[in-house]
């Protein structure tokens, strides 16, 4: 989405300017390419500034004012809502830390011939957390299976933290992720919490019929069928996005270009079941209309194997990540797992036999009798077949 | 004799048989699929526009902001390029993200100038890239540069290609050897269960896809292929099954939905195809040809007025002459005769050069109702105009649009014109074109008129004699045709007094006699031809109680009343003289009978 003319005034005069609210220098917006460049993020343009009184970089998150989003309730709203979310994991591990109150900033903007106008600019700092995790994705020659569900691992732990403090992130994605070390060990956060709702708040928005919430190629069925809102299921969405990034972890496609490709026709599905979910009028109508239209579209959704084409699953932990991805991303969310504890019992299981070579050799050899035996048994029947074509075609003569 | 048989008056519907698609592959952007004879073909084998809601389109549209939002991911992940420029994965995702923004064209070009562009998975995807946008021969020359000893998906590909240029042969050893590389290939089964099917190994097709099955058991595509091979195999309760649940599975599956239709209509199981019919239309209401199936099992269920909405919204989609005679059956059917009439005037005004026989069938159905009201001027007029225009003779070669001939005699001996129907039936029965069942509408009714014509009677037994061998090949003809045949054959044979002939035919005779009337009044008719007054009178009268119209029972009293008369011509001649009276005087009656009794009174009074 390319910078409005206001979103660009406000970045130019930030950058420009020499210290804001007393303590933030050097700013840089680091979610815009450049000048004229694409805004990564819906509501918010994000600088990187130097805190001077607590001497460390922090991120400070600004509320886009393009014409078309300023006076956009829900986005106001969701921005607001961000800041208290991220005050309410003040002080939790393995969560990201706001680092000022909700300010507003405001910009002047002097018309030829005219009065000065000042529109205000809200925005909060956040702690900055350097490292992204994109390598781990995007070049995953570079890294061993161990490397990845050790990863892995540690995503899930992030947004287990968040689930324990009742937020639900709605938009996990691996550019949404960034990672610190403490010591020895690896931290990673879920950042960007603009979508993030907790369980007891209400939907922001009277309904979301006719709106997704989350990146697409991430966010399950529910939340791109009119079901975004409903804070009961939130953590299903957020498993299923995990579910996506396991499965991206060790195969080249994007997982949803597997899914369409396996699912012809997973997009009329989906309209089917929004349609239908549309015709509820209270949350819990949406929910069983969702049910029962799933009772009969959901049944021919192929689940997606991380088996898929030029995959790096090693053949030892083959069937105990098939079997993790499909149930994380089942398209009913029922069937998905109920608790993130038990995702991680399961890589941590993989990590396991991973590391010990004897337990591993014992998977690899029962995985290929597994298979071995599969073969042997279609080639019986082949057998069996041929030899009744064969007397039936010799008693016909 | 039966010669007032006539086609039922049930109407005839026109459903296109349409094209059953035979998956080869289901996954990635291209579904190859081979395009098979429609059901009914496949069985021989064995044997208000915009107002019309589209799922598709509606799915496509709401698509759209999804499409723009993976451009814009295109966009912010481009910019990484610096950075992972050299990584197969990212250049996967930017290829990735550039086909599902619907840029293909963007894809490719990634494609091709990745940094390892060479390497196997690339060239898949290139390959299919290549495939997708409409260019197969450079699609299959990159498959074919791949290593085919170890890679499936690239043979998989190629056999598509052979199975398209109908080099089946050479398809089944491609995907012979993708079996070799992974027995458990679902792809790889699917094909072959796709190629034995093509080359009439049902059995082995069967199987296949059975393996398939245990790979994906979610895939309705699969069941579908399945249910094609289990109606190739006959098995049709089997094919019931699977195509059940290829529908439960996928209830937007158009091929499974037509095909369950197909199946459950010609098993006249219609009851079973209608909730996936309803169910498919309220959600995709585009496809003319699953309203016309709807409408055809609706008709066939009685829910005519549902039957006719459905046609209605079909017509609104498609405006031909198929579909106005469908709506005329319809109208048929609620008894809105008006209606109809016009339904199948307006269908063949839609006739063009492609649905000839489409507006003869209307044509047809116009007959039959013509016939019920007794308009047979009219039926005369509108059957000659349509034979008139019938250059390529389709008339008489096919067995549906036959009837148009049945009605024109029919209606010919009605008007008084018997001879000139039996000079149209012989100039008929001298093409030996014309369909099986015109020929034997034909010579049955022609046997029921030469044998009471006494100086035709010659002609009824050359004939009788001639079409004695067709006894046992009449399966495929209607039951009503069948039975009336054999009656006739019958009736022929004991009327011109060739008795020994007509008990040959009681064997085929006596599963018909008690159970309809002019069969019952045949048997009769050789008891007293034999001597056996009384048991022929008693079958007489069984077969007036049996026969259901009221012409009927007129014209076998009229016939008893003559063959009674004749007998006491010499023993006593008052009551030869009144029953030879009341055939003479039967409303109704048949004027042939009439003749003759007509000329024994002028016998007796002389």
């Amino acid at each position: 989405m390319a910078l409005s003319p206001n979103s660009l005034y406000l970045v130019n005069t930030l950058e420009n300017l020499p210290l804001l609210d007393g303590r933030y220098a050097q700013m840089k917006c680091v979610n815009v390419t450049s000048a004229t460049g694409v805004t990564r993020g819906v509501f918010s343009l994000v600088f990187r500034a130097f805190d001077q009184v607590d001497q460390r970089w922090i991120a400070l998150k600004f509320f886009d004012i393009a014409p078309n989003k300023m006076f956009d309730q829900y986005r106001v709203d969701s921005f607001g809502r961000e800041h208290s979310i991220l005050q309410t994991l003040l002080g939790v591990r393995r969560c990201l830390q706001v680092a000022s109150a909700l300010t507003t900033f405001k910009l002047e903007i002097t018309q030829p011939g005219g009065s000065p106008l000042e529109i205000p600019c809200p925005y909060f700092a956040v702690e900055w957390i350097d490292e992204d995790v994109d390598s781990y994705f995007e070049m995953q020659d570079s890294y061993d299976a161990l490397d990845k569900l050790q990863l892995f691992n540690d995503i899930v732990l992030s947004v287990e933290a968040l689930h324990r403090n009742q937020v639900h992130h709605r938009d996990l994605k691996k550019d949404n992720l960034r990672a610190s070390h403490e010591r020895l060990a690896r931290i990673v956060y879920a950042i960007d919490l603009g979508t993030a709702a907790r369980i007891e708040s209400p939907p922001l928005r009277p309904d979301y019929d006719t709106g997704s919430v989350g990146a697409p190629a991430y966010t399950a069925a529910e939340g791109l069928c009119g079901l975004a809102g409903l804070r009961e299921i939130a953590k299903f969405t957020d498993i299923y996005a995990l579910g996506c990034l396991l499965f991206e972890l060790f195969n080249r496609d994007l997982f949803v270009r597997e899914l369409l490709a396996r699912n012809p026709n997973y997009q009329p599905i989906l309209t089917v079941l929004g349609l239908t979910v549309r015709g509820g009028t209270t949350p819990a109508e949406k929910l069983f209309r969702w049910h029962t239209a799933l009772r009969t579209h959901g049944k021919g959704v192929t689940p997606i194997s991380i088996l898929a084409l030029d995959n790096s699953v090693p053949v030892g932990i083959a069937q105990l990540l098939d079997e993790l991805v499909k149930s994380m991303t089942r398209i009913d969310y029922r069937a998905r797992p109920n608790s993130l504890e038990f995702v991680r019992r399961r890589i941590q299981s993989a990590i396991t036999c991973l590391k010990n070579d004897r337990v591993y050799r014992l998977k690899v050899e029962a995985a290929k009798a597994r298979r071995a035996g599969r073969i042997a048994n279609i080639l019986k029947r082949e057998q069996k077949l041929a030899l009744a074509v064969a007397a039936r075609a010799q008693y016909a003569k | 004799m039966q010669n007032d048989l006539i086609p039922k008056d049930n109407q005839s519907l026109i459903v296109r048989s349409e094209p059953i698609e035979l998956v080869l592959a289901e996954d990635g952007g291209t579904r190859l699929a081979l395009v098979l004879p429609p059901f009914e073909d496949l069985s021989e084998i064995g044997k208000l526009s915009g107002r019309h809601f589209s799922l598709r389109e509606k799915a496509d549209r709401e698509w759209e902001p999804f499409k723009a939002a993976f451009s814009a991911e295109f966009d912010r992940l481009e910019k990484k390029k610096q950075q992972f420029g050299d990584s197969k994965t990212f250049v996967t995702h930017l290829a990735n993200l550039a086909e599902l923004a619907g840029e293909r064209d963007t894809e490719y070009r990634i494609l091709v100038d990745a940094p390892h562009h060479q390497d196997t998975f690339t060239k898949h995807r290139m390959g299919e890239n290549l495939q997708a946008r409409g260019r197969p021969k450079e699609a299959e020359e990159l498959f074919l540069s791949l290593d085919l000893a170890t890679d499936s998906v690239a043979n998989l590909r190629i056999a598509f290609f052979h199975a398209q240029r109908d080099e089946l042969d050479e398809a089944a050893r491609v995907v012979a050897r993708v079996l070799s590389i992974d027995p458990l290939d679902y792809g790889g089964r699917l094909f072959e269960g796709a190629l034995r099917l093509a080359r009439g190994q049902y059995q082995q097709a069967i199987q296949s896809f059975r393996i398939a099955e245990e790979e994906r058991p979610t895939s309705s595509v699969l069941f579908t292929n399945l249910a094609i091979a289990y109606v190739c195999a006959k098995k049709h309760e089997k094919a019931l099954i699977a195509l059940r649940k290829a529908v439960a599975l996928d209830p937007l599956n158009d091929n499974a939905v037509a095909l369950l239709a197909d199946v459950a209509h010609s098993w006249g199981r219609d009851e079973d195809a209608v909730p996936a019919l309803r169910y498919f239309v309220s959600l995709e209401q585009r496809l003319p040809s699953i309203w016309g199936r709807l409408a055809r099992s609706l008709l066939k269920i009685g829910r005519a007025d549902e039957a006719l909405a459905a046609l209605r919204r079909q017509a609104n989609q498609e405006d031909t002459s198929a579909v106005w005679n469908n709506i005329g059956v319809a109208h048929v059917t609620i008894r809105n005769r008006k209606a109809a009439l016009s339904a199948f005037k307006h269908s063949v005004t839609k006739v063009t050069s492609d649905s000839i026989s489409d507006g003869f069938l209307a044509v047809r159905n116009t007959l039959a109702m013509l016939i019920e009201d007794k308009s047979y001027a009219d039926a005369i007029r509108v059957a000659n105009i349509a034979i008139g225009d019938d250059r390529d003779r389709l008339i008489r070669c096919d067995k549906k649009l036959g009837d148009i001939y049945v009605f024109l005699l029919h209606s010919l001996r009605h008007s008084g014109h018997s001879s000139q129907a039996a000079s149209i039936s012989e100039e008929l029965l001298r093409d030996e074109h014309i369909s099986f069942d015109l020929r034997i509408w034909v010579v049955t009714q022609l046997l029921a008129y030469y044998s009471i014509v006494p100086t035709l009677s010659e002609r009824a037994i050359v004939l009788a004699k001639q079409y004695m061998n067709v006894l046992d090949s009449l399966d495929d003809v209607p039951e009503r045709l069948h039975e009336g045949f054999i009656n006739n054959l019958a009736f022929a044979f004991a009327e011109t007094g060739h008795l020994d002939e007509a008990s040959k035919l009681l064997p085929y005779l006596s599963t018909l006699v008690h159970q309809w009337a002019y069969p019952t009044a045949t048997l009769g008719l050789i008891h007293i031809r034999k001597g056996h007054i009384e048991k022929g009178a008693q079958l007489y009268e069984e077969a007036i109680r049996l026969a259901s119209r009221i012409e009927d029972k007129r014209r076998i009293r009229q016939k008893i009343n003559l063959e009674m008369g004749l007998h006491f011509l010499q023993s006593d001649q008052r009551r030869a003289e009144r029953l030879l009276k009341k055939a003479e005087d039967e409303n109704d009656g048949s004027p042939e009978l009439r003749d003759v009794a007509r000329s024994a009174l002028l016998a007796l009074r002389a």
